[in-house]
């Protein structure tokens, strides 16, 4: 049975949920509206819900992949679904795949960052790139009237968007998470100088 | 993108939420049973918070509010929310920011509700009480409180005790909450607009309620006497039907884990064992079983509606519920189309328990637990617990060939009669387990709890003098020092937080004083070991000129008029008298379920009586 590769966001209060306690939100929602799993196998078997690389608590995602094994599905599941996620957390779309797990697809990720101190532009992308791993950041720009610093970030596996946090307190531009907010837009391929969705 | 096309991130929340440890704790959005567009919020309906005083987690996990608030919840005049104690870090963030307590569903303030509903599981979280009121900005006191303040009212087993709190609380409600409520609504709507006073005067009519401030305590060397209307003891109220009295068909489900993680389904309540030092065991009687086909039928509805993927049978001592097998054999093909697990909270030292559980558990995923209390059979019959030796093998034979490796086992030291060599009777079964698990595996492990004994009002016990801190600690460590075995841990209680949790339990209204002092001295969350704090307490007791040893470690006359007593919960002084008597002489009180009446008190209400008024009759 092909698997379900799904795009959702997670906005509001929702973004407070820890990512690991997402496969079990999934799971029980599912179930409410109906759904049927495929189990794993061994002593604790549990739904087939595999997520994306970690979201920290406290950051939008606007695009954020999930996969998921079901016996059957058929499009109006993902409003069904959705009725039954907590505030904040919708599916927007899914389509069947075939292929490699969401852990080796999700090279990049692309964040917005807003500074809410007025900060100098110049230099930013200089401070990131010599202060997260050498490759990590491919590309920055920064656009002042919106105050928001875009970001694309490689190997976002390995390389958490906890590093720019770090990276501007060092310099003394924020004091901490309480000085920026951040959201990423999307997880998944660098392709064409640019972060895509898997699906 | 613009910062504006993320309105949230301008929530004054955002911030506290953001700075805080487990910030899902205070987001709710849980799946509830109903969507708060079905209620009307017209502002006609008696607003109604229930308010657990501890964190999130674990007050998630408690089956009352789960029962209470779907209860509410179907009540067409009545709008539940729920509120749970922030945890030290939210409260000062909420300080510095002049952020009052919020509802965790409208996102209301606690002031702006009708009433406010507290839980007493614990005499430790007696502290979060004063933590919630302050943060909401209501008058700790209920002497300050104005007409326009919410109704503060409190129920659960520490109800039946209520003099510590009896200045903070508006209303003790004793009792089943289901036989309670729809009378309280009643007055409560009825009354709506009159003031506080006579608000409080039509509610202490209404069967179950105890309004502290209308009664004045006067001590003296017989103990404490109350003078006051209406007429005491004020009786405790009793569900008699279960299966006539309604349970969720759907639940609060969290988006984060809690303690206990799964569906609850209470089976029955009460208990008829009478292990003396067990309070629960006394104030809960008699037990009212759920029929099978109910629990089953429950069970159906509840894992359709939820998606919990696990159930589990609820009740003092599940494996005594008359239908267990029936229960196990026919939930099968209901777990199986869920894909759902069953559990047992709790076991009998039986083999017909292991088995049970054997069928039920994943091996894997834990140890089996049992509780022989004491570690003597002569110590065991003193507090009736009535668990053989032979018991105590074949239950443990039976764990290990059914294929489990570890064992949890849990005693109690300070118990009423109790001598050391009881408690390297302790030892010796920590062994015994042991030495019988090495026969069928090498990773046997053996887990050992042992609990400071705290003597608890309405039970036989409630003369006793507590063991002192030192003493406990004491034995704790002598227990230790008999074990040299390193794959048997032994691990015994704070002796200091068992030293509060005593004189809290036994207290009278002259310690409101002390908690609320404590709690200005910053005492918080008195049950985690994180945050408690022995010095503040000790401090708080001296400023008050108040002895805590007074109130557990001194030995009781049985003449002495109990600061308790002014409250009847069915059972007779004269049974705990009895049973008292019969356990300094080692003397057993067989289940009165499967044996003779012991004449506890409640023959009126009981299970075996047909006749019977709904509320007990002292």
């Amino acid at each position: 049975m092909p698997k379900l590769r799904l795009l959702f966001t997670k906005r509001g209060k929702a973004c407070f949920i820890p990512h690991v306690a997402l496969p079990q939100v999934f799971a029980r929602a599912g179930k409410r509206a109906g759904l049927e799993f495929n189990y794993s196998e061994g002593y604790s078997p549990r739904p087939k819900i595999s997520i994306g690389p970690a979201l920290p608590v406290g950051v939008i995602g606007l695009e954020e992949p999930v996969d998921v094994d079901v016996l059957s599905w058929e499009s109006p599941i993902l409003e069904r679904w959705n009725y039954f996620l907590p505030v904040g957390i919708r599916f927007m779309k899914g389509e069947e795949f075939e292929g490699r797990s969401l852990g080796k697809i999700c090279k990049a990720a692309s964040f917005s960052l807003f500074i809410l101190k007025d900060f100098e532009p110049d230099g930013i992308k200089e401070l990131l790139i010599s202060k997260l791993p050498e490759g990590s950041i491919l590309k920055v720009e920064t656009d002042t009237v919106d105050k928001e610093i875009r970001i694309d970030l490689l190997d976002p596996q390995q390389n958490s968007p906890g590093l720019f946090v770090k990276a501007l307190v060092s310099e003394g531009l924020i004091g901490g998470w309480k000085d920026i907010r951040m959201v990423r837009r999307v997880i998944g391929f660098w392709e064409d100088s640019r972060v895509k969705p898997v699906i | 993108m613009k910062y504006t096309d993320f309105p949230e991130f301008s929530s004054p929340q955002w911030d506290l939420l953001a700075s805080v440890q487990k910030p899902s704790r205070y987001t709710g959005s849980e799946w509830i049973a109903q969507s708060k567009d079905e209620k009307n919020y017209s502002g006609q309906h008696l607003s109604f918070c229930l308010a657990f005083p501890d964190v999130y987690e674990i007050g998630m996990s408690y089956v009352g509010f789960q029962i209470l608030y779907s209860f509410l919840a179907n009540d067409i005049r009545v709008n539940p929310d729920r509120a749970y104690c922030p945890w030290i870090d939210m409260e000062e963030k909420m300080r510095a920011e002049r952020q009052p307590l919020f509802s965790t569903e409208g996102k209301v303030p606690l002031k702006s509700f009708d009433v406010l509903g507290f839980t007493l599981q614990h005499e430790l979280t007696y502290t979060n009480i004063l933590t919630m009121l302050d943060l909401s900005g209501i008058p700790l006191r209920t002497s300050d409180r104005k007409d326009d303040d919410p109704l503060v009212i409190a129920g659960g087993p520490g109800a039946l005790v209520p003099e510590p709190l009896a200045d903070f609380i508006d209303v003790f409600c004793l009792g089943d909450g289901e036989r309670f409520l729809p009378d309280f609504i009643e007055m409560a709507e009825k009354t709506r607009g009159a003031s506080r006073e006579e608000r409080l005067k039509e509610i202490s009519s209404i069967p179950g309620a105890y309004v502290p401030s209308f009664y004045v305590p006067e001590y003296s060397t017989d103990g404490v006497t109350f003078s006051g209307k209406p007429v005491l003891p004020v009786s405790r109220v009793i569900v008699k039907d279960l299966d006539d009295t309604p349970y969720p068909e759907n639940m609060i489900v969290p988006n984060v884990p809690i303690v206990h993680d799964r569906i609850p389904i209470e089976i029955f309540r009460g208990c008829s064992r009478g292990c003396r030092f067990c309070q629960a065991g006394m104030i809960y009687r008699p037990v009212r079983e759920r029929k099978p086909e109910t629990v089953l039928n429950l069970m159906n509805k509840l894992l359709e509606n939820t998606g919990w993927d696990e159930v589990g049978l609820v009740s003092l001592a599940s494996c005594d519920y008359s239908g267990i097998l029936e229960i196990v054999r026919q939930s099968e093909p209901i777990l199986k189309k869920w894909n759902a697990r069953l559990s047992l909270p709790s076991l009998r030292m039986d083999s017909f328990s292991v088995d049970l559980a054997t069928r039920l558990e994943n091996l894997k995923r834990g140890s089996i637990t049992f509780a022989p209390e004491a570690g003597s059979q002569r110590l065991r019959n003193v507090i009736n617990k009535g668990v053989t030796d032979e018991d105590i093998d074949s239950s443990i034979h039976s764990a290990f060939e059914h294929g489990w490796q570890k064992v949890k086992l849990y005693f109690m030291m300070g118990l009423p009669e109790e001598t050391y060599a009881d408690l390297d009777g302790i030892a010796d079964i920590s062994r015994r387990v042991f030495n019988i698990g090495r026969k069928y595996t090498k990773r046997v492990n053996v887990n050992v709890s042992v609990a400071g004994f705290i003597p608890k009002p309405h039970t036989p016990f409630q003369w006793e003098p507590q063991n002192s801190m030192d003493e406990l600690a004491r034995k704790g460590k002598y227990i230790k020092s008999l074990v040299r075995n390193r794959r048997i841990s032994i691990h015994y209680h704070d002796p200091s937080q068992s030293f509060l949790e005593g004189v809290l339990a036994r207290g009278d209204r002259r310690l409101c004083q002390v908690i609320e002092t404590a709690w200005e001295n910053g005492a918080r969350f008195d049950g985690w070991t994180e945050t408690f704090s022995l010095q503040i307490w000790m401090r708080s007791f001296d400023q008050c000129q108040v002895d805590p040893g007074y109130y557990n470690e001194r030995e009781r006359s049985f003449s002495e008029k109990l600061p308790w007593e002014h409250i009847d919960t069915g059972v007779s002084r004269d049974f705990l008298l009895r049973e008292r008597k019969k356990a300094s002489e080692s003397s057993l009180s067989p289940d009165c379920r499967w044996n003779s009446c012991n004449s506890c008190g409640l023959e009126k209400v009981c299970f075996s009586s047909d006749k019977g008024d709904m509320f007990c009759q002292s």
